[in-house]
């Protein structure tokens, strides 16, 4: 069953239950598809033939689902775009996509278009009529685009078609604990609509009758009273980046007596590390953390794997997991060949829930889509741009980014192994090494440290430069060491490292 | 000349230690090399006009902060 299918059955089911709560309202499952219903036959009865994917622009309001299962039963395309993007940036995609309407569920002015705001919507998702179901999308249509912050250049809009999310859906709902264990629960939704990750909580909530519970940008300034507000929730299932969990763990009073309802932690868009698994496992005894790793590209995660104490004592960094069902992942060498199991390639993503490629952009999509000829037939494939190998295990591991890989003194490093090592170090939480630009060549390296036990003094530093030499070869250990007490962050919750170049 | 020629240390040492401790054993400390102590004589008869030849002084007269500082004064 496709996506929408699965949500309807769920609001037939039980159309009381919540479906979403914020500090900006509440909407159950009965309101959120009548309201649906209804917007989508307001939005098709204003654009007609228009069949342009439009752009849904807010926060963390009770609407925002409204407005996105709505443009999916009118068969159109959603892009949805979070307040803390920068006006440059939402002109840009708005010009983009290039739709006379925009749904806007906060305040936003764009000169030349329809803003349907809150006052509209309010009248809209009452409209007297409903959209029929043959309006819906089909599998092959695109459900959403989400627009990538893409480290150079203009942003790369990923479709995502109906089809992609639902057979990720079929899966994201079995990750851990089985859909029926989860039904009924409540999940943690913290991530902006306009991140992947959340389409993790959100659509796997949704399909399996459980609540969301949306921790908005003001909360979050505030770690006691976001706490609180967590609490009252009761949370069972977790989604967000390491860095937010990291964020929480500052906090003495983030354990299972704040949440004793905590089953279950998902991690994905950032680098896990055994500091923070181990922590939480430590905390919330009776919870599972679960790791997982996928780019937007391929609809959120593609591979999952639940942490153990022996994953964390043993001497490598934590695995990724193994493909979902319906994924294949062939490394890639550089000649491209596929790797000997064991060796190290590119990750490549195989399988049904690959995007169709990059909206409008041919030329950015042939560079790293492909149709690659199996022996199940035609598969779509993308090429990751992460490093990775299998391990004897069968678990696949996450090396680093191959464009964080630089010459320096002739040498080829791969900033992520650096980081690794660090983490290794007792007392480091979390690091980050950049290098250090003269013009266009490389003059050394900087590592970035938070740890909490540390002053960050001249023996400190010391330290660190002197462990990982008993590490890495000399020429890869980051001439300077800088203590930070918290990495900077993108708004996407990953380390900033642009900010961090600044920094050095 | 000592806040200058302490700035182009901590760039070339990568640590700002050589501004706290100006005693500092830079070659004991692991903080120059001997590609960084090159990049410091040329630093130095850029900013200061100050031309030192390896082979005029050794490392050892030139390991902490406050000698470099004493050699550069001695030849401006």
């Amino acid at each position: 069953m496709n996506i929408l299918g699965k949500i309807k059955e769920r609001a037939l089911a039980d159309p009381a239950r919540v479906a979403f709560h914020s500090q900006a309202g509440t909407i159950s499952y009965g309101k959120l598809w009548d309201s649906s219903d209804r917007l989508a036959a307001w939005i098709d009865d204003r654009l007609g033939d228009d069949r342009k994917p439009i752009v849904v622009y807010g926060h963390k309001s009770p609407l925002m689902l409204v407005c996105f299962l709505a443009c999916a039963k009118s068969g159109r395309t959603y892009c949805p775009i979070d307040t803390c993007m920068s006006e440059g940036r939402v002109i840009s995609i708005v010009e983009t996509v290039d739709n006379p309407l925009i749904l806007a569920t906060e305040d936003l002015e764009i000169p030349g278009y329809f803003v349907a705001d809150s006052s509209v919507l309010s009248g809209a998702i009452n409209y007297d009529s409903k959209i029929s179901e043959k309006k819906w999308n089909k599998p092959e249509d695109t459900f959403y685009i989400i627009f990538t912050s893409g480290s150079t250049g203009a942003p790369k809009g990923v479709q995502i078609t109906d089809e992609n999310l639902s057979r990720y859906v079929d899966w994201s709902q079995t990750v851990g604990d089985s859909a029926d264990d989860k039904q009924g629960s409540t999940f943690l939704n913290q991530a902006p609509f306009s991140f992947d990750l959340s389409v993790m909580d959100t659509y796997t909530a949704l399909a399996t009758g459980c609540t969301l519970w949306g921790v908005d940008r003001m909360l979050q300034k505030d770690v006691g009273k976001m706490l609180r507000f967590m609490k009252e929730g009761n949370l069972n299932y977790w989604v967000s980046t390491p860095s937010f969990a990291d964020m929480c763990l500052a906090d003495p009073h983030f354990n299972s007596t704040l949440l004793p309802g905590m089953r279950q932690f998902m991690f994905c868009g950032e680098k896990l590390t055994k500091g923070t698994a181990e922590e939480l496992m430590d905390r919330f005894p009776e919870a599972k953390v679960i790791n997982t790793y996928g780019p937007t590209e391929s609809t959120v995660a593609v591979t999952s794997v639940e942490i153990t104490r022996e994953m964390i004592a043993a001497d490598r960094c934590l695995p990724i997991g193994q493909p979902k069902p319906g994924t294949e992942i062939r490394l890639i060498r550089e000649d491209g060949t596929v790797a000997a199991h064991g060796g190290k390639g590119e990750i490549q993503i195989l399988g049904d829930t690959v995007s169709p490629g990059y909206y409008m952009n041919d030329i950015k999509t042939r560079e790293v889509f492909s149709i690659i000829d199996c022996e199940d037939g035609m598969e779509r494939a993308y090429r990751t741009g992460d490093e990775g190998f299998f391990g004897e295990d069968g678990m696949l591991y996450y090396v680093g980014r191959i464009d964080l890989q630089v010459k320096f003194h002739g040498y080829r490093i791969e900033l992520g192994d650096i980081e690794n090592n660090l983490l290794k170090i007792d007392g480091v939480q979390a690091a980050a090494v950049v290098p250090k630009w003269n013009e266009d060549k490389i003059r050394y390296l900087a590592a970035f440290v938070a740890s909490d036990n540390s002053e960050g003094g001249f023996e400190d530093r010391k330290r660190i430069r002197e462990t990982l030499k008993t590490m890495i070869p000399e020429y890869m250990v980051p001439k300077k060491v800088s203590f930070i007490d918290r990495l900077p962050m993108t708004s996407n919750g990953k380390a900033d490292r642009k900010r961090l170049e600044e920094l050095v | 000349m000592e806040e200058k020629l302490l700035d182009i240390l901590e760039d070339i040492c990568g640590d700002e230690i050589v501004k706290e401790d100006h005693d500092v054993n830079l070659v004991e400390e692991d903080l120059m090399d001997s590609l960084d102590y090159t990049e410091l004589l040329i630093a130095i008869e850029e900013n200061f006009g100050v031309v030192i030849a390896p082979s005029e002084v050794t490392r050892e007269q030139m390991n902490t902060p406050n000698k470099i500082i004493g050699v550069i004064k001695s030849k401006m």
